[in-house]
């Protein structure tokens, strides 16, 4: 079953610079209990297509389907219903927790705005969640500036859970971390999606965290997704040539492969999302751009026998 | 050639009366034309290390013992004016959010001379050396760089103007804090190439502080990894990844996903959190989370000792539990 479908959705913004096309006809789905990817640098529209789909934003054309609820058009119940269905995880949970609350009455809050608990059964499901996230019970009684950034992030996961939702968006989720506190976050994820049978977008520029978690892998570049496909087709055998050039900028934690790797650097920076490059968004940059490229837009197309989809016209 | 030596560093910050020992017995060296990194988690001293170098520790924290030598002489041991001409002159730092290095209200230019004024160079020569100095980290069209404010310039562009600024006096030692974190990885990509360059036609000392162990493996010759205000261990770059000496850096590495991993299993945790820096415990400060852990590990903190080309400061050899 398809959990979510996008297609062309389109989000500009009016600004002093003229209209920036943040999402500029995004289309991808992601099937019940699957991840995919989200992946890209700033600008490319990633974080926007997040506020998109938990209707924190309005698109100005194409369509969202979350859990068989269209999100531009729900209104009334069947937006609750979507509130319900579908939420966010930020990169820094300060953001989603109200600092002069301790953390139970954070969760409670939640609770008692959707109905889902009450009387007695309020500290018993906060006492759930916590555990949920592997938190002690302790924790309730505190206020998120005496929590640790893990901690953090474990009650902003456990305060998405509050409504048992079926999706979840998790914006750089460990991006903020620590680097053993990111194993133990990504360790939770993995489990809650098992556990829970959730469907995640992992939206991250950390192309080794999304190749750990995910079952797919999309790549954005420009508003636009350039490549779409299996994580280890994706990850390991990039087709589009900013893929490839994604896949050589990471450093690896490993010396011997650092030494040995042949580095296409990419020369230039990301274009002004307010003025997209004509043709291909990616020319300007790209190695093997050629004439088509600058004139003619490539379009997401499928590659091969497997479902890997590729917007370039030369691979 | 060591240009950098740092002997028996110990910082302290100044909190709820009492003095918070946050650097703890440093004791690492840069050579001419070498990248060091400087690795560790929040809270482990790596970034209190990189102030003390250059004298900018905030109020509250000060130096209470140690040596801090650049080609020699000892920086501790200046008097506040000449500890001011050294930085910036002797030793210079980048940034990781480069606005914090630079004014919002001046040219790049003029930001550039003002730092060669201050030791001393005008005129021509300065204008000259500001040019030179934008065209050398490799942007475009350097006078009319030169003439723009901070906030027309992209993110990368930024930062190689703080490397520039940094530069212009050439100074031995680049002090660099996480450079590049706030950068995405193509243009992280370009500024590690920069600095590489850079290192190795100015045979600059490069100490590199991050918690990146990617950018780590990229760029360093060696590695420090910090651990509750002290090194944990010290070695080659190449080996420190192959063959870790102190659980704390095995443990680290292990955490990290495998790019060619092909089954995905729960990454391995650590377990537990760093000490509390107001209650250290009398043995290893890694001991409590120490799988590796013996019983002699909880009566007395370690002192480094070489192993296998690395400085460990561990009782148990990797032997006992590799």
């Amino acid at each position: 079953m398809t959990m979510i479908e996008v297609t062309d959705l389109v989000r500009h913004y009016r600004t002093a610079d003229g209209v920036v096309r943040a999402v500029d006809g995004v289309t991808f789905s992601v099937a019940e209990g699957e991840t995919l990817g989200l992946v890209g640098e700033s600008g490319c529209g990633k974080s926007t297509t997040a506020k998109l789909l938990v209707a924190l934003e309005r698109a100005d054309a194409g369509r969202i389907v979350v859990d068989g609820i269209d999100v531009n058009a729900a209104r009334g119940g069947e937006a609750r219903r979507l509130r319900r269905a579908i939420q966010l995880v930020f990169q820094d949970p300060y953001a989603s927790l109200n600092p002069r609350r301790r953390i139970a009455a954070t969760l409670a809050e939640v609770l008692t705005v959707h109905g889902l608990a009450r009387g007695a059964g309020v500290a018993k499901r906060v006492g759930e969640l916590l555990e949920m996230v592997g938190l002690p019970p302790s924790v309730g009684d505190r206020y998120p500036h005496q929590l640790s950034g893990g901690q953090r992030q474990r009650v902003g996961i456990a305060r998405a859970l509050a409504v048992e939702p079926r999706v979840l968006v998790l914006d750089e989720p460990v991006s903020a971390l620590d680097v053993s506190v990111r194993a133990e976050v990504m360790n939770l994820l993995a489990s809650l999606r098992e556990k829970l049978g959730l469907t995640y977008l992992f939206i991250s520029h950390d192309l080794g965290m999304v190749r750990h978690l995910c079952d797919r892998i999309a790549v954005m570049y420009l508003g636009k997704v350039v490549e779409n496909g299996d994580w280890r087709a994706v990850s390991d055998e990039p087709l589009h040539p900013y893929t490839r050039s994604l896949h050589d900028a990471v450093p690896v934690a490993d010396p011997a492969v650092e030494s040995g790797r042949t580095r296409r650097t990419l020369t230039g920076e990301v274009p002004d999302p307010a003025a997209p490059p004509p043709g291909c968004r990616f020319h300007p940059r790209c190695p093997l751009a050629e004439d088509t490229c600058r004139t003619t837009e490539p379009l997401l197309t499928p590659r091969g026998d497997t479902d890997r989809e590729v917007a370039c016209h030369l691979v | 050639m060591t240009v950098l030596q740092i002997e028996d560093l110990h910082t302290v910050v100044r909190s709820g009366g009492r003095d918070l020992p946050v650097v703890r017995g440093v004791s690492l060296s840069v050579d001419a034309g070498e990248i060091v990194g400087l690795v560790g988690e929040s809270g482990s001293g790596k970034s209190f290390t990189a102030l003390s170098v250059l004298g900018l520790l905030p109020a509250g924290a000060r130096v209470t013992s140690g040596r801090i030598l650049v080609d020699g002489e000892d920086l501790l041991a200046l008097r506040e004016r000449d500890r001011r001409t050294r930085r910036g002159g002797t030793v210079a730092m980048i940034y990781q959010d480069p606005m914090t290095a630079l004014n919002p209200l001046m040219t790049v230019g003029a930001q550039i001379a003002e730092g060669l004024r201050a030791h001393g160079i005008r005129g021509a020569e300065a204008k000259s050396r500001t040019l030179a100095a934008i065209e050398e980290v490799g942007l475009p069209k350097p006078d009319r760089i030169a003439r723009s404010y901070p906030h027309r310039l992209s993110g990368g562009q930024r930062q190689r103007v703080v490397i520039a600024t940094a530069l212009a006096l050439r100074p031995r030692v680049l002090i660099a804090d996480e450079p590049t974190t706030a950068l995405d990885v193509t243009i992280q990509q370009q500024i590690l190439a920069l600095v590489d360059e850079l290192r190795a036609s100015h045979d600059l000392a490069v100490l590199w502080i991050t918690h990146d162990l990617g950018v780590v493996a990229r760029i360093a010759a060696r590695v420090a990894v910090m651990y509750a205000g002290r090194v944990a261990e010290q070695a080659g770059t190449r080996e420190l990844f192959a063959a870790p000496q102190h659980p704390y850096s095995a443990a680290l590495l292990a955490s990290i996903p495998s790019p060619t991993d092909t089954v995905r299993g729960p990454l391995p945790q650590i377990g537990g959190a760093p000490p509390d820096l107001t209650a250290l415990p009398p043995g290893c400060p890694f001991e409590p989370r120490c799988v590796h852990r013996e019983s002699a590990c909880a009566a007395t903190e370690p002192e480094p000792v070489r192993r296998g080309g690395s400085d460990t400061a561990c009782l148990v050899p990797r032997e006992r539990w590799s």
